[in-house]
């Protein structure tokens, strides 16, 4: 009767099937006993805790509020972030440059950012140099730098001074990032993404 | 022991979560009674103080009130989420204990309240909740939680795995390792064979019932 359980046994004890070790089941009853007036001294004090809090109102309006502020921020950000780009584009940043400018504004925006690059970075094969420098700067400063990180080739496409090039650069973001996933199975070298990581 | 969402009890108390959300206090008290219980039994295991037990859930009570409404489930979960919460705050209580000096520190603590509970009074007055509740205090700390989270709070092992934030795999381990060590216990005191003193009839009535018989 008080035969130590398997581990099939105590599970089937857990869901509540008494007969599967009487002792056991008996011990496990006890101990989900009744509740005792002791142990409910503190309602009173709970409830009071309960109406103080339905009392004000405005603190659910308050957040909503707060909720609506930041999706606001977040659409500025993300404008801010497209301005980057936009500047990225129409060549006001010299490829050597790069990192400095770009981090600012879109700083605030990191934390979307932040996600979506972090979601993306694992998947991203590593290339065969050594990865550690960039890792390093993703980590710091994460995904608005994209725009801004791709030192060479703006630079040389700024010969050109094609007038639509802000749109390009749009355009490319999203192919980038369209072509990501597929740069796990291919060779990562060659596609793009994998360019403007290293 | 049963998860209390199955019956006609359970739809109450799935009701009771709904209007305590929008307000209702009669639904909350149904609450408080269905739950508090069950909390401060899980503290007590865990910090073996009663008065700090007591005050870890009503700190944890005037949590639950304050986020009651962007609490989203039924019974089962709101059992669950008030574990978490008592669980976090007993923790707390926990990590300052062991920051404060030892001077301070009550005499049941230096010597080890675990000064090991005679088993032999088990046998004289059955398995009451008190003798029950201090067996399974006595476990090692992962598997006396995860013990009472299911046997106690009623909750199955993938909520008490969020609770403790370990896998349901872990959790139905650490309760096994936990029953086996209590059947061990049990062993101690049985009287030698079959001397039939503990009597089973009804006892799915007694089971994980709760606030009923209080009123």
């Amino acid at each position: 009767m008080n035969d130590p359980p398997d581990r099939r046994t105590a599970e089937r004890l857990l869901r509540g099937d008494a007969a599967a070790h009487p002792a056991l089941a008996e011990m496990l009853a006890g101990a989900a006993g009744p509740a005792r007036p002791a142990e409910l001294a503190g309602e009173d004090a709970a409830v009071a805790a309960f109406r103080t809090r339905r009392e004000p109102r405005p603190r659910i309006q308050h957040r909503t509020l707060t909720r609506l502020l930041t999706v606001k921020a977040l659409l500025a950000v993300l404008a801010l972030g497209g301005g980057a780009a936009l500047a990225g584009g129409s060549g006001h940043l010299p490829g050597h440059q790069g990192p400095h400018p770009g981090p600012r504004p879109p700083r605030i925006g990191t934390p979307p950012d932040e996600s979506s690059d972090r979601a993306t970075l694992p998947a991203v094969p590593s290339p065969p140099s050594p990865p550690s420098p960039s890792q390093g700067r993703h980590a710091s400063s994460p995904g608005p730098r994209n725009p801004t990180h791709r030192p060479s080739k703006p630079s040389k496409r700024k010969k050109n001074g094609k007038p639509e090039r802000a749109e390009k650069s749009k355009k490319r973001k999203k192919a980038k990032k369209a072509r990501k996933p597929k740069s796990r199975h291919g060779g990562p070298n060659r596609s793009p993404a994998g360019r403007a990581r290293r | 022991m049963a998860r209390v969402s199955d019956g006609a009890r359970g739809d109450d108390l799935n009701r009771a979560v709904r209007a305590a959300q929008a307000g209702d206090e009669e639904s909350f008290r149904l609450l408080y009674r269905d739950v508090q219980p069950r909390l401060l039994r899980y503290a007590r295991a865990l910090i073996a103080d009663d008065s700090d037990a007591e005050d870890v859930t009503s700190e944890a009570w005037l949590q639950i009130a304050r986020d009651l409404p962007s609490f989203r489930g039924d019974i089962d979960g709101f059992r669950g989420w008030c574990a978490t919460i008592t669980r976090h705050r007993t923790l707390d209580l926990l990590r300052r204990r062991k920051r404060r000096p030892v001077a301070d520190l009550p005499m049941d603590d230096l010597i080890g309240t675990a000064a090991e509970f005679d088993t032999a009074d088990l046998a004289l007055d059955g398995l009451s909740t008190e003798a029950a509740l201090r067996l399974i205090a006595e476990l090692p700390r992962d598997q006396a939680e995860a013990v009472l989270l299911r046997a106690v709070l009623g909750l199955d092992a993938k909520r008490a795995g969020l609770v403790l934030g370990k896998r349901a795999g872990a959790v139905r381990t650490a309760a096994h390792r936990g029953l086996r060590r209590l059947a061990a216990r049990l062993a101690e005191t049985a009287p030698p064979a079959g001397s039939g003193t503990l009597p089973v009839p009804g006892r799915d009535g007694v089971i994980g019932s709760g606030a009923e018989e209080v009123r």
